[in-house]
């Protein structure tokens, strides 16, 4: 180890708490020195040790007894001296005045600003908004985007303050959790602990090797929710005292944490890990070994009530395991309840020695009923199907429906495909256009690991897909039995198989992204009048199983903790 | 994105205008976390409520001096270990072994491991068990810096402001803190978990 780049160092670099020229130093280190590797490593398998713990909650008790206490003490108001009457009003024109003015500061900036674009997350400082209205340039324009947020936030703050009022002791966990946006490990606001000294990819890649720092990261983790966000883009973007939250986190899992996926789950606030109706949510899982993760996740759905729905009766899944090679996959296509969906991920996350870490990725959209759009059907070749099988599966005129199996078969195959289409494309677009991915910290844009997560064609007239026909396909699906499916999934696939997947790829390519940001108020009302069905709506979810593999380009990537 | 409805400065203004209820609120928003790391910090649960409470309490009492310098959130952790410092200097129950504390304090892994192979139990079991072990015979500088970053999520600077120490410090407990925690954990894991 150099003496002059001490283990300190990298152990302030994993956390993301090194300056700009620290972290440069301790890159260049990492690229050429094993010692240096491996104390970054060990400092991630610590990390993944800690975070092995389960969230301990504190006892019911607490709160009444806290109450009780309380009640007691009298309250102290601030110390401030009586003014006299003159005075007062002198404060209270100064103070009427001051906010007429900073009312008419918002409503010309409001005027200004084009609203036709769509909304994204939301930043809440209305202080800091106001200072920004008040400055001359860009300033003023991000401050009439963080006000567009605000108000728009504002609008769901009922609905959030009515979800919040939810109460029950399974769900106290979970509604603290929804009061914080929370940083994790392998995620990309974890590493905006403040603007400037954000880790680079590697040092993300690291922690996502570190193992089941995910799922079990505090709440308590949270930028904390008093602090001012900001979502609007790189976290160059982000004005001075806001906490970046880069774009890029919208784009992978809809800026969701593990843990905010899980209250969606549970909660069944569904619009926040997928559209109910024909939105699949994906979820990636690094396992140690495939064939003990497949075994164990099947035991896991087993135990949360999610049977085994297909029979693999043709042997096409087991002369796909056959086939398998080393990139190969296992996916889970599960149709069940949100919160036993939510239950089973927790189940995972209290198995590192088998799953390593797991996190949710944008959801592919179906494209629609099968039935009625052959064309998709053909084009969407599941499984390489020949077209003869492929037409054999399309009902004719006046035949008579298949059974639901079939139909959840056909369309666990489509959603398959539809994510492999997606993979490829993104491995593709990494070797065509090597700066394609997104900005890191810095607004530089990086290879490898960022074009794995962010495709390139995720651009919004993709996501529109089928938006218009989701309704039509989620009422031929709602009456679909839960289960799941199991399918192994080579990757080998012929130039002219990976072709059809990726001229078809528009159709699947995350419609709930766009619904999510389009329409979060008019979604989040929707949820709200039917939450009493929390946990209980069906969510589609696809588990894609991955085994622990170096990362591809790994550039400034340390090697990938081996765990065997 | 879930944005939290009410701001802490919000509440703490509502409180201080005589809503009690808005104190409440503060409670239900970080008594989980709180706990959870306090409950790492002092390693005993029946500490850790008591702690916390008082905590809280104290907060109270003392919430028309909180100037909004710090987050409300580090302000009460600090609070909540001066009150541990106090509460030590009374009784000495730190001083058990790490295996008697482990059976009092109800720390027991969680039961929820959902295998159905036993041995992944008693992995999980026995390296939680271990790495709790390790983590509790550090000095209480070191535990405190490593909990407040590895499981309360803070940065060095919230966890400077809570210690109330330079940053500079903040970095080298927790680097230190790890390198022990380490070394400890060599010799109880086996070489491939570390």
């Amino acid at each position: 180890m150099n003496p002059q780049v001490p283990e300190e160092l990298i152990s302030a670099y994993f956390d993301g708490e090194v300056t700009p020229e620290e972290r440069v130093v301790v890159e260049r280190l990492l690229a050429d020195s094993e010692d240096a590797q491996r104390s970054l490593n060990e400092t991630a398998r610590l990390s993944g040790l800690l975070h092995s713990f389960p969230r301990e909650s504190a006892p019911v008790e607490l709160v009444s007894k806290i109450r009780q206490l309380t009640d007691q003490v009298p309250l102290v108001p601030p110390a401030r001296p009586v003014a006299a009457t003159s005075d007062r009003w002198r404060e209270l024109k100064a103070a009427l005045i001051s906010a007429m003015a900073t009312a008419a500061g918002i409503l010309i900036v409001w005027n200004i600003v084009d609203h036709s674009g769509p909304s994204r997350a939301v930043a809440l400082n209305t202080q800091k908004t106001a200072e920004l209205a008040r400055a001359p340039g860009p300033a003023a324009s991000e401050a009439a985007v963080l006000q567009d947020h605000a108000i728009a936030a504002a609008d769901s703050e009922s609905v959030l303050e009515d979800l919040a009022e939810q109460r029950s002791p399974s769900t106290e966990r979970r509604k603290a959790a929804k009061q914080s946006v929370v940083p994790m490990p392998g995620d990309a606001r974890k590493s905006a602990p403040s603007l400037g000294s954000i880790p680079a990819v590697a040092a993300d890649a690291v922690k996502r090797e570190a193992g089941t720092a995910d799922l079990k990261k505090t709440d308590a983790a949270a930028i904390s929710e008093d602090a001012p966000s900001f979502a609007g883009g790189s976290p160059a973007q982000a004005p001075a005292g806001f906490r970046a939250q880069p774009e890029v986190d919208n784009v992978t899992n809809l800026g969701l944490s593990n843990e905010e996926f899980l209250t969606g789950l549970h909660n069944g606030n569904v619009y926040t890990v997928a559209s109910p109706d024909s939105n699949v949510a994906v979820v990636e899982l690094t396992v140690v070994d495939i064939d003990k993760g497949a075994e164990s996740i099947q035991v896991l759905l087993k135990k949360r009530e999610i049977p085994q729905r297909f029979n693999d009766t043709d042997g096409a899944n087991a002369k796909a395991k056959q086939q398998a090679n080393a990139d190969s996959f296992v996916v889970v296509y599960a149709i069940a309840p949100g919160d036993r969906l939510a239950k089973a991920l927790e189940d995972i996350g209290n198995q590192p020695e088998t799953f390593l870490q797991w996190n949710s990725q944008p959801p592919l959209q179906l494209p629609t009923n099968e039935f009625a759009d052959r064309k998709l059907a053909a084009a969407i070749d599941p499984l390489a199907k020949s077209d003869s099988q492929t037409e054999a599966l399309k009902p004719g005129a006046g035949e008579v429906p298949r059974q639901e199996t079939e139909v959840e078969q056909a369309e666990a195959e489509q959603i398959v495909n539809a994510y492999v289409g997606r993979n490829l494309l993104v491995q593709n677009s990494a070797v065509a256009n090597p700066v394609a991915g997104p900005p890191d910290a810095d607004g530089i844009k990086e290879k490898g690991v960022a074009e794995r997560q962010y495709p390139v064609g995720n651009s919004r007239s993709m996501q529109r897909g089928f938006g218009n026909r989701a309704g039509e396909y989620a009422n031929a699906k709602d009456q679909l039995a839960g289960g799941y499916k199991l399918l192994h999934v080579p990757t080998n696939k012929s130039l002219e198989q990976q072709n059809v997947l990726l001229n078809n790829l528009n159709v699947a390519q995350n419609g709930g992204l766009e619904m999510f940001s389009r329409n979060g108020r008019r979604l989040a009302q929707e949820d709200k009048a039917s939450r009493a069905e929390a946990g209980t709506r069906p969510v589609r979810m696809l588990f894609v199983l991955h085994a622990n593999q170096p990362e591809p380009a790994a550039g400034a990537v340390p090697a990938p903790i081996r765990q065997k | 994105m879930i944005v939290n409805a009410t701001s802490d400065e919000t509440l703490i203004h509502q409180c201080l205008a005589g809503r009690r209820e808005a104190f409440g609120q503060l409670v239900e928003r970080y008594q989980h976390r709180l706990y959870h790391g306090l409950l790492h910090v002092l390693g005993s649960a029946e500490d850790a409520q008591d702690i916390a409470q008082e905590a809280f309490v104290s907060a109270f009492e003392k919430l028309s001096s909180f100037k909004g310098q710090a987050a409300f959130y580090s302000w009460l952790f600090r609070i909540a270990l001066n009150a541990s410092v106090s509460a030590r200097r009374k009784t000495r129950r730190m001083s058990v072994s790490v295996e008697t504390r482990r059976e009092e304090n109800g720390l027991e892994p969680s039961d929820e491991n959902p295998s159905t192979e036993p041995s992944y139990a008693m992995d999980v079991a026995d390296r939680q068990r271990l790495v709790r072990q390790a983590l509790a015979e550090l000095s209480e500088e070191f535990r405190t810096a490593l909990v407040l970053k590895e499981m309360d999520g803070m940065s060095y600077e919230e966890i400077a402001e809570v210690v109330e120490v330079p940053l500079g410090t903040v970095r080298s407990r927790i680097h230190r803190a790890r390198l022990e925690l380490r070394a400890k954990l060599a010799t109880l894991l086996k070489p491939e978990l570390l």
